[in-house]
């Protein structure tokens, strides 16, 4: 199911932003022209992601220094563990996510 | 927050990371409920759940590596052990911790050189 985010103008190249959508804290980022959705809870202690720093297409948690891709949500020590990563769209100028993993 | 409450907060976000790595929560419940217990203290003390057994040098690179569950950055000396180094964790099918046998950083890197060379 797709859910209204944000409109594309709302955040620039290399830019995050947390959401809530459908109750699901989210965090939205803008890089290389892409948008990627991601939980905004890390998988380590919940701390939210989107007061990390964005380099390229990983993420670093501010708390522990987990770092995460953005695109698949693997952290990169251990892939088997995951930030729940979401599926979006654009559609005239708005941005979509898929809640539905 | 008390401590009973956090521990049990550690339980349940620990169990989410070490599962999926092939790890579980010791049976040996008594030291599990001593190392989380432990951990709390340190959170309050140092501001994260650091390992109880191993020292912390100040320089966040290497201590970040320290909080638990920190088998991620030491899974292969982990996985050679069965075990994290405080017997925390240990593998899925570990049901006897006591039976499996401990060697030290060094010992698992001389090895682990020796196999490479
Ligand atoms: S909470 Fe994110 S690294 Fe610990």
């Amino acid at each position: 199911m797709w859910f209204f985010a944000i409109n594309e103008n709302e955040l620039d190249d290399g830019g995050k932003k947390p959401l809530l959508v459908e109750g699901e804290k989210l965090l939205l980022i803008r890089q290389e022209g892409g948008f990627y959705a991601i939980s905004n809870k890390c998988p380590h202690m919940d701390c939210p992601l989107s007061k990390g720093s964005l380099e390229g297409f990983v993420i670093k948690c501010p708390c522990h220094d987990w770092l995460f891709d953005i695109r698949s949500g693997e952290f990169l020590n251990a892939r088997e563990i995951k930030v729940p990563a979401y599926g979006t769209k654009v559609t005239e100028g708005k941005v979509y996510v898929n809640m539905e993993r | 927050m008390d401590t009973e409450k956090r521990m049990q907060q550690f339980r349940t976000m620990f169990q989410r990371v070490i599962d999926p790595l092939g790890y579980k929560f010791s049976p040996d419940t008594e030291l599990v409920d001593f190392l989380l217990e432990q951990e709390v203290m340190l959170e309050k003390e140092k501001g994260s759940p650091y390992c109880p057994c191993q020292g912390l040098t100040g320089e966040r690179e290497h201590d970040m590596q320290l909080v638990c569950p920190c088998i991620p950055f030491h899974r292969e000396h982990f996985d050679a052990m069965k075990r994290c180094w405080c017997g925390l964790y240990v593998h899925k099918d570990v049901d006897d911790p006591d039976s499996l046998v401990q060697i030290s950083k060094k010992e698992f890197e001389a090895s682990r050189d020796k196999g490479q060379a």
